[in-house]
């Protein structure tokens, strides 16, 4: 189902890749404008069990929006990335007992990411149209989760509110595959190495807990958390200075603190807008 | 076809089968299994095993043996109402689809819940007004004394900022030379809402209670005090008050009245608090069923636990609980303008 639902939702996205490519003139991926700043929206879902709050699996949509800033050099390339998705999630679809629940549960979610990566090109083949290049992400993840058990908006007391945040020093590798001289596919994959994972200590945060403190944060390093943050783009240049992208990404992971399991699986699928130009 | 068919029921299959090998196997919904996960979420974070007096262990060694995976709904739900009950915590509350179950045992000592209809009838008369999305009533119950009523110290989004209000019926009462504050039958809410009233009546920076969160396996375990203070904001009002609690002021009403106790100008009429001080956290189970339990130890500023037992007034008016005042009159209230009037 969520499979079906995902491909209904980015037909749209291929839509306008596709008239984007039919009418695209012969410009160039590479270019010798190396600065470009990107647009990114499109569809997602999330799939969090966080047993901190709830044994249930939650999961639901949302549309991300995201935007950042990315230098090209001719053998490497730094890149920002903010992207945010806010989604009401709700368990009423996950199991047939929850069908007529008659408590009305809402459930919040929010989700923000920063990420910083470099990478440098490590490795030319098939006559200079494969890529490979390593590097490494400093990748930062905020997650909100507000569940109202019994119907409450979001500002009644009561409820199950809590947040946690990962910064992540992760190993980043991708390869980019010329199609031609305007369209390329790349994939990156990074995964966590060290982690610092914030979140409350013990139990979830409540209207008497200082919302963040030093106390919640914890160095994990990779087995105590295990995770990806996965893209599969493809890349067409429209003009010179405009490039156009569909991007599949990937993002997983999955801790445990006092034998509480938080996993979470967010995939979504964005077009992307890159506005190049030279300073 | 055959095979491209193959390759996606392929695909799909394994997609399918890496959800339980990434977010983990769907919990067991079996009655034992559901039993354990309530007796184990309260084993980690319930706060006040040790306030209550309460084994938990041993309850479990009592209850579970009579939980069975083929029992009905209806005899779980009764067995863990009855675990939960011997917890005696207005703040846990238990609930499934058919029946909602709540702890506030206090409530059975005193009479019926405080009637605001009467005050407004027959002590503020054309005066009554209301404001704050119908948090805040006001009046004068005579030249020189000002009456508010506070219901909650909730809100929603139709209500949100509500308190803002509170320093406009300040202005309106000014020239009265004595207040009557009433949080009888308050069920509490937000701490905002609480801080945000009350720093109308601190003309200083005040430590007025301490909170610790359990915060590890042992029940023992908790985090170290962290201190609640009051700074003054807004309009300011520094004369006498009588506050009224009666055994219906619940939660936050009670960290305002443990607050407002700390004060000099103040004297405390009506009946005990009702000894629910620690927030409340929601959860759920498998099945859906939800529950929540109390997770911190809140105290006054010398350590003294009032959970439990509720803050006692210093003038105490106990209504049992087959009282019945005349239908004009309010007993409390009456008390409170005897006091100030003097």
């Amino acid at each position: 189902m969520a499979i079906e639902r995902m491909l209904k939702k980015i037909t749209p996205i291929f839509f306008v890749l596709s008239i984007s490519i039919i009418s695209a003139q012969a410009q160039s991926i590479d270019t010798t404008l190396r600065h470009r700043l990107f647009l990114s929206f499109g569809f997602n879902h999330t799939d969090s069990r966080d047993e901190q709050a709830s044994p249930l699996l939650y999961y639901g949509d949302g549309n991300p929006l995201g935007f950042g800033y990315e230098y090209r050099g001719n053998s490497y390339r730094h890149s920002f990335r903010f992207t945010f998705a806010i989604s009401a999630i709700n368990a009423n679809n996950l199991t047939p007992d929850l069908q007529n629940d008659p408590f009305g549960r809402n459930t919040f979610f929010g989700n923000a990411f920063l990420t910083y990566s470099y990478l440098q090109n490590w490795k030319d083949a098939m006559d200079g149209k494969f890529h490979l290049s390593l590097g490494g992400a400093f990748d930062n993840l905020a997650f909100l989760r507000i569940y109202k058990y019994y119907g409450d908006d979001l500002y009644a007391s009561g409820g199950a509110p809590s947040w946690e945040g990962l910064s992540m020093l992760c190993p980043a590798v991708c390869a980019d595959y010329y199609l031609s001289s305007n369209q390329k596919i790349y994939s990156q994959l990074s995964i966590p190495l060290v982690s610092l994972v914030g979140r409350p200590d013990y139990n979830l945060i409540n209207s008497n807990s200082a919302f963040i403190s030093g106390k919640n944060f914890h160095m994990v390093l990779l087995g105590g958390l295990v995770g990806w943050n996965y893209s599969l783009a493809f890349e067409q240049a429209i003009w010179d200075a405009l490039e156009i992208s569909a991007a599949y990404n990937s993002r997983y992971y999955r801790y445990s603190r006092y034998g509480w399991t938080t996993s979470v699986l967010i995939q979504d699928v964005t077009l992307q807008l890159n506005w190049r130009f030279e300073l | 076809m055959i095979k491209n068919a193959f390759c996606i029921s392929f695909i799909i299959l394994t997609l399918s089968g890496c959800t339980d090998l990434l977010l983990g196997p769907t919990p067991s919904l079996s009655h034992t299994a559901i039993f354990d996960e309530l007796w184990h979420d309260f084993d980690a974070r319930y706060a006040l095993f040790e306030v209550h007096h309460v084994n938990w262990d041993s309850l479990y060694n009592l209850f579970r043996p009579h939980v069975t995976d083929n029992m009905a709904d209806s005899v779980l739900s009764k067995t863990i109402d009855t675990l939960l009950r011997s917890l005696h915590d207005p703040h846990v509350g238990f609930s499934t689809f058919n029946s909602n179950y709540n702890y506030g045992e206090p409530y059975l000592d005193s009479a019926a819940s405080f009637d605001f209809y009467k005050v407004s009838s027959f002590y503020l008369g054309a005066s009554a007004s209301v404001t704050g999305y119908g948090h805040i009533f006001y009046g004068f119950i005579n030249d020189s004394l000002a009456y508010i009523y506070l219901p909650s110290f909730d809100e929603s989004s139709d209500t949100y900022g509500w308190a803002a209000q509170f320093d406009s019926v300040l202005i309106k009462l000014q020239l009265a030379k004595g207040l009557i504050l009433d949080v009888r039958s308050n069920q509490g809410g937000t701490q905002a809402n609480f801080i945000s009233i009350a720093s109308h009546f601190f003309s200083a920076s005040h430590d007025v209670m301490h909170i610790q969160e359990r915060n590890g396996p042992k029940h023992s375990d908790f985090s170290s005090v962290e201190v609640q203070s009051i700074s003054p904001v807004g309009i300011q009002y520094k004369k006498p008050i009588v506050l009224l609690t009666d055994r219906f002021t619940l939660s936050a009403a009670e960290w305002f009245t443990l607050a407002m106790k700390t004060l000099p100008n103040i004297v405390r009429v009506g009946d005990t608090t009702s000894g629910a001080f620690s927030p409340r956290l929601d959860r759920e189970l498998a099945n859906g069923w939800i529950y929540s339990l109390s997770i911190e130890k809140v105290t006054d500023i010398n350590g003294n636990s009032f959970e439990g037992r509720g803050i006692p007034p210093e003038v105490t008016i106990h209504l049992p609980p087959h009282y019945r005042a005349s239908f004009s009159k309010d007993t409390t209230l009456d008390k409170a303008i005897e006091i100030l009037s003097k």
